[in-house]
């Protein structure tokens, strides 16, 4: 039976089909059913859905629609690889919904996120409280009433910043027993705290102490904060803190044009930006109904597959070196140094690449660059090994990370848990496989997983990925359709980074000389080339150089495409797009209302769901092993505070 | 009187010798493992320092650092306790260098006639003294650690007193065997019979007759450098360690304890395993190579340069083991504390047992 | 000369150390204390020619237990509990016990040397090399080898008594 007549056949008229203009399966839900909806969807619809893989809300006030708040529920099925997204909309004077916490432990944070964004509040919550804003704020940044350049400055009164959190952390202790009380007078050191917390509350023996980790940490990379409560080097308790990397990201996009959201998703995961600059082009995409061309989606395979390699190369080798393996770190650093170069010299950058564009890619790959790349991958190869015989043979290693931070198949469900670490539980369960994009589904690749859940599941799981993924890259290399090759203005072939590297030294004046032959370069690109990375769409793409300044199509073209009120504009709808990120699903749901900027650009963080679920993991390890943990999770702090 | 001055006068040139020593090539060290580590990881290395345009590979970054630590700020955490957070240090030096005090750097020397012990104190109890000090420099950490009020510090302190005590007891237990083997616990004693050959060429090292001893030695030892794998007590990504408030100076003793305990370990291991100062097969050589004629007035030529011949035989073996340990600190990951636990009491203490008790039975056999 | 110099100055740091332990309301001060008056301990070992016995005093007392008396301070963290410790009705009458009876031991320690000119404690011509390392060894596996196996079981029942005691305060899942 389709999903929709089992919705209507169980709750009637408190479910309406909601039409997609792009082929989404939407279904709105009356608010105040909304947990029976997903406790059915969960449990007994055929087939189910385990994983709440995002929960979000769009502010609707500027589309005057009524009620104003929408909740957005995205819901994935294992068992045929389905999604469904579920809307409750949440009225303005109102603004509360029941929690599906206890359905989904990953909800909680995604509730908190949604209290602290927009100000709906989720009945039933055990814990709402802000999470990426500090707690000072004002108001709810993502209503479209909050103007967008309010500025908040936090003002810390004199009371240190710490204390503060201890404090919320011994009130909620105490909150939990039953035995409200209001703490007055601060608390003067850990010690005190800690003595206060073995008074205040039952749970906690004589022997166990707080402490922090982070914000300022060695091995907290990224901007984290963990206050751990201890039994001597035993972890009993963790509430983590995030947010101190919060920049905005959802409200910036919806200020500047579609195009302008690039540079920022280059900063969400900073590791493997191609892969974000991929997943909104396809959101976007998706939303203009427009097919990319076969070599551009060529290209973009490829620069995912090295991001996603670079990746796992810096989450390796960082844990590695946590571990006190530095000779490990180096040489694994090595590799992605080759793969660096690379996207360096297909970019033009190292890190904040913005290559991606809606409708292809910025250029076409340059001469030679299947030598190089096999050469690289040949680099990653070897030091992947030395890595192996480092560390994947090595006793100490081993007994570190084999049994620790385990997460069970069941936790990994409720938490939404994606990527290696969803992997590593046994749950076979890979973007790239369950609904493939742009070309995946013509490449053989299989997809490495573990069973136990450790450390030690997820670190092999990582190393074989980089493998799997040097097999597509090879594959790709060997299958992408040709091109012409770039040129400079003597006709000369000239690689990418040589022209990188001499607008950098000031020697520009040969690259202005040249005429819109060169590619890739900021001048823009020529008609030869254009053909194989876009689409002729004129709705998105800009011209040719040659058509900008011969031809008044082309002028009129540009212009329309340049000026502010024109652009890029997709029709009026909303879509969900995921792609297999380095450490997950890293998803995009984006809202048009046909405009020529986004109305809502939402951002699925793999990490977020992760770090919801961390504490889980590290409950009875020894803090040694909060740094194994941490390391093999791979939090990437640009995409979990955005 | 003539005699108390004579021998005040020797003592105290050793002394001043050895400090100097000691403490110039602490600091080298440092250059030395930063090198080693990037010829291990494919980089280059410390190579900035210069003076005048020499750079002499970035051996003048060791001066660099010490000049770095002397000069920053001393800073003093609020809520530490004053007396013992500056004490501590001290401590911690103080009972690592006087660690050296008995290690024999070669035969004895003759002056003027008169023998000189190339050791700063010859005691006779030289083994038992080793292990008083080595359980005194648990001190400066513990009460550092302490003294930091932080919650890092104390576990670092915690992590490093149980791990000290633990292998002192295995360290203590595999040197038994020595002292079964050589009869001595005087260090001198022990090196002299070494000199012998096992079989007409193998050298009667400790090494050879206590194997095992040698890799309980080697890994309790380096245990209680606390450096990789072993460093748990600092576990600069997990904890930063025991020394977390200190700075300048402060933090510049341990750091040079931490070199001064790694090259006491290896002057140990070399005492004990590798035949101290013995340079086999050459000694005999020189002996009768040379002629004892008179030599600068007051040496015998053939003793003085076989002292020198053993004396950097000695300075050679150190540095060997210093570069063994430090290829296994590059290569090897931490350990985690309760790991640290279990190797040192559930492998190497009951190893070194069963190596006291194989050893006793072939010692009562063979005499 | 010189060691009648060093034993006063050795004395004087004992006693004072002694004193200042229990005196001082710190209890890591108290246990820094202690560990000096065992280095003065230490120092007498050397002045009586038995380095043997000075080297163990320092590896057992100020290596081992001294350092385990630390670890229990910190792991406690008794830093700004030093009111914990007043003193109870019950534990001044013990404390005035205590006093008596080291009072009676000093009374007769000064008695034996000063009065009775020494005491004989039946080891003859030894006494002079009995600090020797060799010479301990051979007497306790001769002469006393009884007190020393008694006393070897007696530390064997201590550390398995240790074992369950500690044993005990571990969860099953552990």
């Amino acid at each position: 039976m389709l999903m929709k007549d089992q919705l209507l056949e169980q709750f009637g008229d408190a479910v309406q089909v909601e039409e997609s203009a792009v082929g989404d399966e939407v279904y709105v839900v009356d608010r105040t059913r909304i947990t029976e909806v997903c406790q059915f969807m969960r449990d007994q619809a055929e087939p189910n859905f385990s994983i709440l893989m995002d929960l979000t809300a769009v502010d609707y006030l500027k589309l005057n629609h009524k009620p104003r708040f929408a909740v957005i529920y995205h819901l994935f099925s294992l068992s045929n690889n389905q999604r469904v997204r579920i809307k409750a909309y949440v009225p303005e004077n109102d603004p509360i919904i029941a929690s599906v916490t206890h359905l989904w432990a990953g909800a909680n944070w995604y509730e908190r996120e949604v209290w602290d964004m927009f100000g709906i509040k989720f009945k039933g919550h055990p814990d709402l409280r802000r999470i990426l804003m500090y707690d000072e704020f004002k108001g709810h940044p993502l209503r479209k009433d909050y103007p967008f350049s309010k500025r908040q400055p936090l003002v810390r009164n004199d009371k240190p910043y710490i204390d503060k959190e201890i404090d919320a952390y011994l009130h909620r202790v105490s909150g939990s027993n039953g035995t409200q009380k209001t703490i007055e007078n601060v608390p003067l050191s850990m010690q005190e705290a800690m003595k206060k917390a073995l008074s205040d509350s039952g749970s906690q023996s004589e022997t166990s102490f707080l402490m922090n980790m982070g914000p300022s940490h060695p091995a907290m990379h990224g901007v984290i904060h963990l206050l751990l409560e201890l039994d001597g080097e035993y972890v009993k308790n963790t509430d983590i803190g995030i947010g101190y990397l919060h920049r905005a990201f959802e409200k910036e996009s919806e200020v500047g044009k579609w195009s302008h959201v690039f540079p920022y998703t280059d900063r969400l995961n900073y590791v493997s930006p191609l892969i974000n600059n991929v997943a909104y082009a396809m959101a976007v995409e998706r939303l203009l109904g427009i097919d990319i061309t076969e070599r551009a989606k060529y290209i973009r395979v490829i620069m995912s597959e090295i991001s996603r390699i670079c990746d796992h190369l810096t989450c390796v080798a960082a844990s590695g070196m946590e571990l006190g393996a530095m000779t490990v770190f180096l040489y694994l650093i090595q590799a992605r140094e080759e793969l660096w170069s690379l996207v360096e010299e297909i970019t033009g950058a190292r890190l904040t690449v913005s290559y991606i564009r809606i409708g292809g890619v910025k250029g076409d790959l340059t001469a030679g660059f299947a030598d190089r790349c096999r050469a690289a991958l040949k680099e990653t190869r070897k030091q992947v090994g030395e890595c192996h015989k480092l560390l994947t043979r090595n006793r100490i290693f081993v007994d570190r990370v084999t049994g620790t931070g385990v997460v069970s198949k069941e936790d990994a469900l409720s938490y939404g848990f994606t990527g290696p670490v969803l992997r590593s539980t046994g749950i076979n369960y890979d973007v790239r496989k369950a609904n493939p994009y742009l070309v995946y589904d013509q490449l053989d690749f299989d997809v490495p997983y573990g069973e136990n859940g450790d450390n030690f599941d997820r670190y092999l799981c990582r190393l074989e990925e980089i493998e799997q993924s040097c097999r597509i890259i090879e594959q790709a290399l060997e299958k992408i359709p040709k091109g012409e090759l770039n040129v400079d203005y003597e006709g000369k072939i000239l690689t990418g980074h040589q022209m990188a590297d001499s607008g950098k030294f000031g020697k520009t004046k040969e690259l202005l000389k040249s005429q819109a032959l060169t590619d890739p370069t900021l001048s823009g690109n020529s008609a030869n080339n254009r053909l194989n990375i876009f689409p002729d769409n004129k709705r998105v793409v800009l011209p040719a150089k040659e058509q900008t300044y011969g031809s008044i199509e082309g002028v009129m073209n540009h212009f329309m495409l340049i000026m502010d009120g024109y652009g890029i504009q997709p029709p009026p709808g909303e879509t969900y797009v995921s792609n297999e990120g380095a450490n997950g699903e890293l998803g995009f749901f984006v809202v048009s209302s046909g405009e020529d900027h986004a109305y809502r650009v939402r951002c699925r963080p793999p990490c977020f769901a992760l770090m919801s679920g961390f504490h889980k993991m590290l409950q009875g390890d020894q803090v040694a092993d909060i740094i194994a943990s941490f390391g093999t999770i791979n939090m990437i702090a640009g995409e979990l505070d955005r | 009187m003539a005699d108390f001055i004579v021998g005040a006068v020797e003592y105290l040139s050793k002394f001043i010798f050895f400090i100097i020593a000691v403490l110039v090539i602490s600091p080298v060290l440092t250059w030395v493992e930063r090198k080693q580590s990037a010829v291990m990881q494919d980089r280059i290395g410390a190579n900035r320092a210069e003076i005048l345009g020499l750079r002499m590979l970035g051996l003048f970054h060791a001066l660099a650092d010490s000049l770095k630590l002397f000069t920053k700020e001393y800073f003093v955490p609020k809520g530490a306790d004053r007396l013992i957070f500056h004490l501590a240090p001290c401590i911690s030096i103080f009972f690592a260098v006087m660690g050296f005090a008995v290690i024999p750097h070669a035969d004895t020397l003759i002056i003027s006639g008169q023998p000189v012990e190339m050791q700063i104190v010859n005691l006779n109890i030289g083994l038992l003294y080793f292990f008083a000090v080595l359980g005194m420099a648990v001190y400066g950490v513990v009460l550092g650690a302490w003294a930091s009020n932080n919650n890092y510090a104390l576990l670092g302190g915690l992590r490093a007193s149980a791990q000290m005590i633990s292998y002192e007891v295995s360290i203590g237990i595999s040197l038994v065997g020595i002292i079964l083997v050589y009869q001595s616990v005087d260090l001198m004693e022990i090196t002299r019979a070494q000199g012998d050959l096992l079989f007409g060429f193998l050298p009667k090292w400790g090494i050879f007759l206590q194997p095992l001893a040698f890799f309980i030695f080697m890994a309790a030892g380096i245990a209680e450098t606390k450096r990789i794998p072993f460093d748990a007590p600092e576990g600069e990504s997990e904890i930063v360690g025991y020394f977390i408030e200190y700075s300048g100076m402060g933090f510049g003793m341990y750091f040079l304890t931490d070199f001064l305990e790694t090259i006491l370990i290896a002057c140990l291991t070399v005492t004990f395993f590798l035949g101290g100062w013995q340079a086999p097969f050459i000694d005999g050589w020189i002996l009768q190579t040379f002629s004892d004629s008179t030599f600068l007035g007051i040496f015998q030529l053939n003793n003085f340069i076989l002292t020198i011949v053993q004396f950097l035989a000695f300075v050679f073996k150190v540095c060997l083991v210093i570069f063994m340990m430090m290829t296994i600190r590059w290569t090897l990951p931490r350990f985690r504390y309760d790991q640290i636990m279990n190797l040192g009491w559930k492998m190497l203490l009951p190893l070194s047992l069963f190596n006291i008790v194989v050893t006793a039975i072939i010692v009562y056999f063979i005499g | 000369m010189l060691e009648t110099v060093l034993f006063f100055a050795l004395a004087l740091l004992a006693v004072t150390a002694a004193i200042g332990m229990i005196v001082h309301r710190s209890p890591v001060y108290s246990v820094l204390m202690l560990i000096i008056t065992l280095f003065s301990i230490a120092g007498f070992y050397v002045l009586l020619n038995a380095p043997f016995v000075a080297a163990v005093h320092m590896i057992v007392y100020a290596g081992a237990i001294i350092v385990l008396f630390l670890f229990v301070v910190m792991l406690l963290d008794l830093r700004h509990e030093s009111d914990r410790f007043t003193l109870t009705k019950f534990s001044r009458v013990l404390a005035f016990i205590a006093f008596l009876v080291f009072l009676g031991e000093a009374i007769l320690l000064v008695k034996v040397a000063f009065i009775d000119g020494g005491l004989d404690i039946g080891l003859g011509g030894q006494v002079s090399q009995l600090g020797d390392t060799p010479s301990i060894g051979k007497l306790l596996f001769t002469a006393y080898l009884l007190p020393f196996e008694i006393a070897s079981v007696l530390l064997l029942v201590a550390i398995i008594g240790a074992v369950i005691l500690a044993k005990q305060n571990l969860k099953p899942s552990q």
